[in-house]
């Protein structure tokens, strides 16, 4: 019994079990906070805490779908690509968007969690949050932060910004299509997208090509704004 | 087109893509240089965007499943996370704002005024 437990089989398929129940239950509760991501790492802390299990052992199978974040990754380019018109009739929008998301996106969470006197390594790993989280995660991991807190921060950040992201941009008076996409893709990453895209194509398009790009800019700025502002 | 093939050419670009952030110390982490190398080689037609598709939209349809283990880690850093757990969540949200506000308000700025006549539809 306790032989299994150390074998990859166990943490690949208790990791797959859990992750398809997760997203069964957010597909019939439509619950846009029940991230399958968060709900299943939850699960799989509460399990491997109740059954006395190592994480190292757990990880055992989990390192095989971890692997797939690679490949993952690189596939990003593909939605990049079939947007390409879009990026090329609203470049000028775009690249404002892109610098400004992914500059603010790195400066304020450097000064806020400094004011509020998080630890560094807290810090360096919120630093890439408003990123897409496959780059957030090689983001955090170069700068020497937490990936596993910047993918739940990032998770959690994409559901606030889907959640609220526009509500807040009508209550600030944003009421163009391209402004409301670019602000949420760059706060907000795919979770925000889809917000978009339910209530406005342009808008979710625009939003879909910042991803990628807010991901570009950040991974460039974040080191040298971290040494720049973090002493 | 199959999907080993379209799985074959993303693990090489991620290949291509490390090798080259390592050998010329780009600023860059090697899998953001080979989505830029993956994304201009389908941009110029070198390689066919069906080639890669059926692999891509099934890996990033599933995108969430592959940060779980990654997620379960933050057992390793229980102790830490509760002595900042409240500058966690004030960050997010400050930041989160801020972002989102400053973002808004700077593209809508920039944007030629024609565009803001037709766009702005609730």
């Amino acid at each position: 019994m306790t032989d299994i437990i150390k074998e990859p089989i166990f943490g690949l398929m208790a990791t797959l079990i859990l992750y398809l129940f997760a997203k069964r239950l957010q597909q019939a509760t439509k619950k846009r906070w029940l991230q399958p991501m968060l709900v299943s790492a939850l699960l799989l802390i509460v399990l491997l805490n109740f059954a006395h299990i190592d994480y190292s052992d757990y990880n055992q199978g989990g390192q095989f779908i971890t692997f797939l974040l690679g490949p993952a990754t690189i596939a990003l380019a593909i939605p990049l690509v079939r947007q390409l018109p879009v990026l090329q009739k609203n470049w000028r929008a775009i690249m404002t968007g892109v610098v400004v998301g992914a500059l603010v996106g790195v400066v304020s969470v450097l000064i806020v969690a400094s004011f509020f006197d998080a630890a560094r390594e807290i810090t360096l790993s919120l630093t890439p949050k408003s990123v897409t989280t496959p780059i957030a995660m090689e983001i955090a991991r170069s700068l020497g932060g937490i990936p596993s807190l910047t993918a739940a921060a990032v998770i959690l950040t994409g559901v606030l910004g889907a959640m609220a992201g526009p509500e807040i941009l009508t209550f600030v008076g944003v009421k163009n299509q391209i402004a409301r996409g670019l602000a949420i893709g760059a706060a907000a990453h795919a979770l925000g997208t889809n917000r978009c895209l339910e209530e406005n194509e342009l808008a979710g398009a625009v939003s879909g090509v910042a991803i990628v790009l807010v991901g570009i800019a950040t991974s460039l700025l974040a080191s040298p704004l971290s040494r720049l502002l973090l002493n | 087109m199959n999907f080993v093939l379209g799985f074959t050419i993303l693990l090489a670009f991620q290949f291509i893509g490390t090798m080259l952030s390592q050998w010329l110390h780009l600023p860059l982490p090697g899998v953001l240089t080979g989505l830029i190398l993956l994304a201009t080689a389908l941009a110029t037609g070198l390689i066919p965007l069906r080639a890669v598709e059926q692999a891509a939209d099934a890996l990033l349809g599933e995108m969430g499943l592959f940060f779980v283990p990654i997620g379960v880690g933050l057992v390793l850093y229980a102790d830490l996370l509760f002595k900042n757990s409240v500058a966690i969540v004030l960050t997010i949200l400050v930041s989160t704002l801020v972002v989102l506000c400053l973002t808004g308000k700077l593209v809508d700025q920039v944007l030629p005024n024609e565009d803001k006549k037709v766009t702005s539809h609730d």
